[in-house]
Parts: structure tokens; C-alpha cells; sequence
């Protein structure tokens, strides 16, 4: 995990690192995010998507991309539940 | 208040794969209630690993391939919960008390500790009689 630190300024106010804006699109200016309380020390930030009209159309489209991906196996959902069981 | 959902693995990665898979119909519903905020939706860490080695090792795609589902995967309206001391004791308790393996009870302990109910398509090894599983294919 890439760990960056930061400093809460005045009313809260927290600058996310260019690093970290550097590698999410939904980071960049006048972008909507949610918060979400996970635990008493882990708060996550999300987009908040349906602010996007192109963000889901997008997403649509990747997943029928690489849904059409064809290996040498498939039933992943059955690979997962031996795997668990082969360790 | 929306219902907050612990996704197994075995049902994220139906939306990466759809190579002789079953049960698309209720995955696909999952994600667009997720998508409409009907839900929410949250899984271990793990789910990445497991996921990542299924499209690898098991269906052996080309590392382009297995790149392009990757970033598909980190784009999807799931929080990733890391593994804590806390989940980590539960998972070790429910190991112990039901004869599961501890990938199989890490996805258990995040729906306890959540007071969430957990999807899974691995019902067989993820049934718990207080912690509320259902299978994907009864999801709707």
C-alpha cells in the first residue's frame, strides 16, 4: 500500500497529495466524492458517481470488453472456491 | 437507509468473466442496484488477490488481458476493507467454531462486523447459522 501523509488544516480541510490525485481521475477539480466510515481508523473516499454521465456508460463498456476475454478455463467462481480450499 | 452488501469473490468476478459462468442474471442485477444506490457494496481485501490469481493462473489470460480486467476491477463501486486485528480475531474465532477456511471466514467476519449480509456463489463453505449469507442465485 502507497502511504502518504497529510496535515487536517483549519475546518478540516484536507489537500489530497498530487500523487495520489495524479492517479484517479475522479481526484480532479469540481469532482463529487463520498465519504464512508469504515472502521474507527479507515475512512474511504469514493466517486460519487452519478455525477458523471460519462462514468457508467464507461464502466459498462469495459466490462462487456473484458468480459469477452477467452482463457483456457473459465467458471472463475468455481476456480476461487477450490483454490480456498488447496492452500 | 441503503442495505449494505459483503460481496464474495466468487461473485465480484462474475463481472470480469462470463466464460462458462453461472448465475450472470442476479450478478449483473447486483450491479445495477449498486450503481442505482440501491445498495452498497463492500468486500476483504482478499477479494483482489483471489481475483487476480483466478483471471491468471486459472484462466490464464494474456498479462494485457489480466491487466485490462484489473483496472475494471478498481473501478468498481466496491469498498475494499482491509484485513484489521479486530477482523482478524473474528475470522480466526469463526474458523475455529465452524470448520471454514480462513479466506472463506474473512468474508464472514466483514459481514458480522458490518451487521451486513453477505452474496456469495460459494454457498456450500459460507453458510453460518447467525451470520446472514444468501446465494447469488437467490438475489433479486
Amino acid at each position: 500500500m502507497n502511504t502518504i501523509s497529510a496535515l487536517i488544516r483549519q475546518r478540516g480541510q484536507l489537500t489530497i497529495p498530487a500523487p495520489i490525485r495524479d492517479k484517479f481521475f475522479w481526484l480532479g477539480d469540481s469532482m463529487a466524492v463520498t465519504f464512508s466510515i469504515v472502521s474507527q481508523d479507515t475512512i474511504t473516499i469514493r466517486p460519487q458517481l452519478q455525477t458523471s454521465s460519462s462514468y457508467w456508460p464507461k464502466l459498462y463498456s469495459e466490462i462487456k470488453r473484458v468480459r469477452s476475454f477467452r482463457g483456457q478455463r473459465g467458471n472463475l467462481s468455481q476456480f476461487i472456491a477450490q483454490d480456498r480450499l488447496s492452500h | 437507509m441503503t442495505k449494505s452488501l459483503i460481496l464474495d469473490s466468487s461473485v465480484i468476478v462474475k463481472w470480469l468473466n462470463d466464460q462458462n459462468e453461472s448465475n450472470l442474471l442476479p450478478a449483473d442485477l447486483l450491479l445495477k442496484n449498486t450503481v442505482e444506490k440501491k445498495i452498497v457494496c463492500f468486500a476483504p481485501e482478499l477479494a483482489k488477490y483471489e481475483i487476480g490469481n483466478a483471471l491468471s493462473v486459472g484462466k490464464k489470460l494474456k498479462p494485457y488481458q489480466v491487466k485490462a480486467c484489473l483496472s475494471v476491477l478498481y473501478s468498481l463501486p466496491i469498498t475494499f476493507v482491509p484485513e484489521t486485528s479486530h477482523l482478524s480475531h473474528v475470522t480466526a474465532d469463526l474458523v475455529s467454531s465452524h470448520h471454514l477456511t480462513y479466506y472463506d471466514a474473512s468474508f464472514l467476519a466483514l459481514t458480522q462486523d458490518l451487521d451486513a449480509v453477505l452474496v456469495t456463489d460459494n454457498i456450500k463453505h459460507q453458510k453460518h447459522p447467525k451470520i446472514k449469507v444468501i446465494s447469488l442465485v437467490d438475489y433479486q
